[in-house]
């Protein structure tokens, strides 16, 4: 088995364990969709200092109605 | 003379529909005709309701001729993108899960429009569920764009645009989570608004990204959009984003735009390797707002890369855990190219997301201090004119877009029709707001489309001429 069809035989893997079962013909195309993801969610990952939250926050507010 | 009337504005056709100088019934009429004979070539309708359009205009024109005008969209035929749930009226999304569908409920907006005697022509075509792609292995075509049918109308608002800029709808609705608003008005030639984000209500649209989703009409000119905005602004309680805001004002959408600060985002414009007809279209934009008395000055942004990384993490997430449970059990219902777009969303950790949303948060702030010094911002709407139809590289990394950072930062955003390039196809600007300042984007589109030619041209579509290969 060549790197390539390890790297697919990986993905499908990885598909089933979030109960995935997709055509064999979508993998090629998702790996570089997926690395494009990981790559964004990478790039995120950083120190950040407390000072600045509350940045993301639930609310309860009232809000008037209509 | 069909064809004139199907090129009206909605601003000219309410003149003469309020003086009953038109009926809503021949205006109509006229629509449905050009749809039979032009429709062919575009697909940009998934179903078409004749009946029902000629029975609602019939109702119209009963209410005028008592005397019981609505207002300026009272007996105009519109068109609304296949996302928006009709009652009793089938809704796709374009894609064969839902081809039986036939929700019991209208979208907020759809209601609203209706109530304002819009007339419903049909339901348009789009990427699958917003986000798919142009697809050929759907139960439907992918539209075509009416400047050259070989070429892209762009997404995921395909039919909408394409629609409205071949005169087969005088307005339409469309949605926006990257730019599907103002993508497919940018390469179509229209404008296309996405307001700012809790200013027109989501509920009863079929969702992609619920923190990004953005509803929005699109119409031949700016001032056709402050009058469906002036419809379409209400405060829905029922979807959680919408703000209880005072309407802006777009009447005002016509004034003098004499003072206005204008932000020219040079370096994100460079930043994305722009092609030289768009950038030569904005920089003529530039100075044709200097000549009309604004005051145009260089702003800098965020690199596109920050907000495109929050965008990905953000709407993808939310894309996968709207899809999850059809994917699982049903994944062949959906296409090749939906599925590629939205399974990555599987694997995006809990955490990514939330510090997408923190950065989220921070990207406002610095779009908000930007604006203390400029009442707008100026950048393309695309990249490039329209690409052969579905050829078009999905929006990577390397491949920025200049929409979804006002996604993010939930900012009103339209695209303007800004010049064609040497091949025909249009070219166009877009003009970014602060939030809930969507008129005053309004007012600066409106005044650069009444100083130039550009709304003068329509394409060149002609009967009976099939479309391009595949």
């Amino acid at each position: 088995m060549d790197q390539r069809e390890q790297e697919m035989q990986k993905l499908a893997e990885r598909l089933a364990a979030y109960g995935l079962k997709l055509p064999e013909s979508d993998l090629a195309g998702l790996l570089p969709m997926i690395a494009e993801l990981a790559a964004s969610s990478q790039a995120l990952r950083r120190d950040r200092p407390y000072a600045l939250e509350p940045l993301s926050s639930f609310s309860l507010a009232p809000r008037k109605r209509a | 003379m069909s064809n004139d009337l199907c090129f009206l504005t909605i601003a000219e056709a309410s003149q003469l529909i309020a003086s009953r100088k038109l009926s809503p019934v021949e205006l109509t009429a006229a629509y449905l005709d050009r749809i039979a004979r032009l429709g062919p070539q575009l697909n940009a309708y998934l179903l078409l309701l004749g009946d029902e359009a000629m029975a609602s205009a019939r109702a119209a024109e009963a209410e005028i001729m008592q005397g019981r005008y609505r207002g300026p969209l009272h007996g105009v035929p519109i068109a609304l993108k296949d996302i928006y749930n009709t009652k009793g009226i089938r809704t796709t999304a374009h894609s064969a899960l839902l081809q039986h569908h036939v929700p019991d409920e209208d979208a907020f907006t759809a209601k609203l429009l209706a109530e304002a005697g819009a007339i419903l022509l049909g339901k348009t075509a789009t990427w699958e569920f917003a986000i798919g792609g142009t697809s050929f292995d759907l139960p439907w075509p992918p539209a075509r764009n009416p400047w050259n049918t070989a070429h892209d109308p762009g997404g995921s608002s395909s039919g909408s645009a394409a629609a409205v800029a071949a005169g087969l709808a005088m307005a339409a609705m469309g949605t926006d989570t990257g730019g599907s608003i103002r993508g497919p008005a940018a390469l179509c030639g229209i404008a296309g608004l996405k307001p700012t984000y809790g200013l027109v209500s989501r509920r009863g649209i079929l969702p992609l990204s619920f923190s990004l989703d953005h509803a929005g009409p699109m119409c031949w000119t700016v001032q056709d959009c402050a009058l469906m905005m002036g419809v379409l602004a209400r405060h829905d309680p029922l979807d959680a984003a919408s703000a209880d805001v005072p309407q802006p004002d777009f009447a005002s959408v016509t004034g003098s735009i004499r003072g206005l600060r204008i932000g020219y985002a040079r370096a994100m414009t460079q930043e994305a390797e722009t092609s030289a007809d768009v950038v030569a279209a904005l920089e003529q934009a530039l100075a044709t707002y200097r000549d009309l008395g604004a005051i145009v000055s260089e702003v800098e942004l965020a690199p596109s890369l920050a907000y495109a990384d929050v965008a990905s993490t953000i709407s993808r997430s939310e894309g996968y855990a709207i899809h999850e449970h059809a994917l699982v059990n049903a994944p062949e219902l959906y296409g090749k190219s939906f599925r590629q777009r939205i399974v990555p969303g599987a694997f995006v950790r809990a955490c990514d997301y939330v510090n997408a949303m923190r950065d989220r948060t921070l990207l406002v702030q610095q779009l908000a201090h930007v604006m203390t010094d400029v009442d707008v911002v100026v950048l393309p709407a695309s990249v490039t004119p329209a690409h052969i139809l579905g050829q078009g590289a999905p929006i990577s990394r390397a491949k920025p877009s200049f929409a979804r950072p006002f996604n993010v930062t939930g900012s009103p955003a339209l695209a303007v029709c800004s010049g064609f390039n040497e091949a025909g196809l249009p070219l166009s600007m877009q003009i970014v707001g602060r939030p809930f300042e969507d008129h005053v984007v309004l007012r600066a589109g409106h005044a650069f489309e009444a100083a130039t030619q550009f709304r003068k041209q329509r394409p060149p579509l002609i009967a009976g001429v099939p479309a391009a290969a595949e």
